[in-house]
């Protein structure tokens, strides 16, 4: 084969061009830090990265509305254990009520029983974040739903659930209603109004059906307790569910999208070394002709 | 025998007129070492035969140069060309989708993708706080912000579309250009043929107006007689000899720009070179029913439809029914109902009446949609559909690099051979050069010797 001169400074010209381009490559892959900037540096890893963003994205809202739902529930687990006790001294008081007592210590029981109904009304109103806990969804209306009428306490709120969603297929109900509040309001109130009759026939009543009336209404407060509480530990577990596939998820996008950065040096290294040694074979390459050595 | 001295001399200035025409040659081709698309040539010297075989006293006639024949390899110049064609679609392409590549501008967290993410987020803040006026301002904000994104990248697409337009017309003029140069130089090389002339540079001129309209659009050469060229353009004569049959534009349906032939013939069939790559894109990749314009449209108007339903499903702050969430259905039409700028309160996040204000299922089934299998979107996710189109993008593109690529070395390897085959080597020449300065030197000498001969005779006589 003739070899021309234009051949040669084609030849290098050409690979020095190629090397270039592949140091171009490598050089973004480091300098981005991404090994896919362009879709057509890898189709289905960029694909796959897309999909990856979404995926994260969607599990950490899943995760702030985790924390939400926790935020809610820990309130209304303390709320209501606070409901729970007040409900437990009332009936320690309702027990200890009798007919041969004087007036004067029936008196003082109405009080106390009083002064707890009021306790338990303001419980019963517990806001969070400006939201009544146990006003179904009317939440953030100007009167508290909990109020103490003409004839006994009085629930203003709706029975409608709260729900939070906490994964792509899974909800949870966040709220406990007034329905659950109300019987112990209500039992609580008979007994005020039994102690304050103050007859024998009432003041039995107290410690009769009226007792028996709280002990319903408190297993009751008692259930929704167990309720939230179950609730609660349903999303930790979500939440903790959560925590490791964002990991995972991390992890899986850092495998796919990031650049190997040992193996991306290794690689410039070797094309650097090409590219001079293309350079040195370059600055020889134009060879004296027989021009010469022509007299 | 009997000759005469003055033929002799006759022979010998022959000898130097054909050394001196070897040295022109020999010197040209040095001259055009460099020359990108300079064929070699070369003298080829032949013997004066006598014209007469009888008269024996005229069978010595010395030298003539018989012609110069330009050195040429018509099978790897086709190739060469084809190869030129071959490698421009895919360059183009290749240039053309990265552009592509870069108004997607994905995988990132600042791509469409990610504002989409933000926007089903903000649905679910909404969710767990209906309530919260913060969350609905901040998801209006969102949404505005996706619309804005759909509206830019539907715009850089569009664009990008009748950019091609005004690309492939100035293109379209200068294949009319080349060719009415190609037409010219047949003229002049029948001309140049008539008068006995060896027309190796309007051959070269030829070669190098062919090669740049290979880059443009695929070309079918074939040499007739008196070296005529004659090239088809997808099976119709762009240049025959001396005639031309010029290629003409205008905007088609749609506002795709549509190439025709002015002589009657009928739409061009274009389908490779820098032109072929730009209509393939135009049509079929990024415009043409399943073409990234119409994808990115499709999941536009897919999201405005699935939202706006689940929306008027709702009730908003006030109890009220929800209304449409977005207005228009594609990516440039795309925007937040007007009707909810500024109004986060009619948000519809409530499902039912009795539910507001803290009922926020019906934001939870807004937010759902981003895992609903959409069947506007082929029964895909919006994340799947985009990304696939990503997908999609990505492969066209690594294949028209790849394509690329590979061509340039094939291309690389075909101008090598046609090089060999054709190009100047110095040394060749510059040893022919030394071989014709001494056959000069040597016929020289015998002039000297013939010349000296005459004077001794003229003196003895």
């Amino acid at each position: 084969m003739l070899v021309t001169n234009q051949m040669l400074g084609q030849m290098l010209s050409g690979d020095l061009q190629t090397l270039q381009g592949q140091m171009l490559n490598v050089q973004q892959q480091l300098s981005s830090g991404d090994q896919i900037t362009t879709p057509s540096d890898n189709p289905s890893g960029a694909e796959q990265v897309v999909q990856l963003n979404h995926a994260i994205a969607q599990n950490g809202e899943y995760q702030n509305n985790a924390t939400q739902a926790l935020n809610w529930l820990e309130s209304t687990g303390s709320a209501l254990s606070q409901m729970v006790t007040l409900g437990q001294s009332v009936r320690t008081l309702a027990v200890s009520a009798s007919g041969d007592m004087p007036q004067s210590e029936v008196v003082a029981l109405q009080d106390q029983a009083s002064s707890l109904l009021q306790s338990m009304l303001s419980t019963a109103n517990t806001q969070v974040g400006g939201q009544y806990l146990f006003a179904g969804t009317l939440t953030d209306t100007a009167n508290a739903p909990f109020s103490l009428g003409k004839t006994g306490p009085t629930y203003a709120g709706n029975h409608n659930a709260m729900q939070i969603a906490i994964g792509p297929t899974s909800q949870v109900v966040t709220n406990t209603t007034g329905s659950a509040l109300m019987p112990l309001l209500t039992a609580t109130q008979q007994i005020i109004t039994d102690l304050g009759t103050g007859t024998v026939a009432s003041l039995a009543q107290v410690t009769g059906s009226d007792l028996s009336q709280l002990n319903t209404a408190l297993d009751g407060v008692i259930d929704a307790q167990t309720t939230a509480g179950a609730t609660q530990q349903e999303v930790q577990q979500q939440q903790s569910q959560l925590t490791t596939a964002q990991n995972q998820l991390t992890q899986l996008k850092a495998s796919t999208l990031d650049t190997n950065v040992t193996q991306a040096v290794v690689q410039l290294q070797q094309l650097q070394e090409s590219y001079q040694s293309a350079l040195a074979v370059g600055s020889n390459l134009i060879e004296p002709t027989l021009a010469k050595y022509m007299p | 025998m009997g000759g005469s001295l003055i033929n002799g001399l006759n022979i010998a200035l022959s000898g130097l007129e054909a050394q001196q025409a070897v040295l022109d040659v020999a010197g040209n081709n040095v001259a055009n070492a460099s020359t990108a698309g300079y064929a070699a040539e070369q003298a080829d010297l032949t013997p004066v035969a006598s014209p007469s075989a009888t008269n024996a006293s005229q069978t010595a006639e010395g030298v003539t140069v018989a012609k110069v024949t330009r050195a040429s390899s018509r099978f790897l110049q086709l190739q060469q060309w084809d190869n030129t064609s071959q490698s421009s679609d895919a360059s183009a392409q290749s240039q053309m989708l990265s552009q592509v590549e870069a108004f997607f501008n994905e995988p990132s967290d600042t791509g469409l993708q990610s504002a989409m993410d933000a926007f089903w987020g903000d649905w679910e803040a909404v969710s767990s706080q209906p309530t919260s006026t913060a969350a609905r301002t901040t998801l209006l904000s969102q949404a505005q912000g996706l619309t804005a994104q759909f509206n830019t990248l539907g715009a850089q697409l569009t664009g990008f579309q009748q950019s091609i337009n005004s690309e492939v017309s100035s293109d379209v003029s200068q294949v009319n250009q080349l060719a009415s140069g190609i037409a010219q130089l047949n003229t002049q090389i029948a001309e140049a043929q008539g008068s006995g002339a060896q027309p190796g540079g309007l051959a070269d001129q030829r070669d190098s107006l062919v090669s740049q309209l290979a880059a443009l659009a695929p070309v079918k050469v074939t040499w007739g007689s008196a070296d005529q060229m004659t090239i088809a353009v997808g099976g119709v004569n762009l240049v025959a000899g001396s005639n031309l049959t010029k290629l003409q534009t205008a905007m088609g349906p749609g506002g795709n720009i549509q190439i025709s032939w002015s002589g009657g013939e009928g739409a061009a069939n274009i389908t490779g070179g820098s032109i072929g790559a730009m209509l393939n894109l135009q049509n079929q990749v990024v415009g043409g029913n399943s073409g990234y314009i119409a994808q990115v449209n499709n999941l536009a108007s897919a999201l405005v439809s699935q939202v706006n339903a689940q929306q008027q499903a709702g009730y908003d702050l006030n109890g009220n029914p929800g209304v449409a969430f977005f207005s228009g259905d594609s990516a440039n039409s795309i925007a937040l109902n007007s009707g909810l700028a500024n109004q986060p309160d009619r948000v519809a996040a409530a499902s039912t009446a009795s539910g507001v204000p803290g009922d926020g299922s019906n934001a939870t089934a807004v937010a759902n949609l981003q895992n609903a299998q959409v069947s506007q979107l082929g029964a895909m996710t919006f994340t799947n559909y985009y990304a696939s189109t990503i997908g999609a993008l990505g492969s066209a593109a690594e294949a028209a690099n790849t394509q690329s690529t590979n061509l340039q070395a094939v291309g690389q390897s075909i101008s090598t051979q046609l090089q060999s085959a054709t190009g100047v080597s110095i040394n060749t020449d510059l040893t022919q050069i030394l071989e014709a300065q001494d056959a000069y030197q040597a016929s020289a000498k015998v002039t000297e010797t013939i010349s000296s001969m005459l004077g001794d005779l003229i003196q003895s006589v």
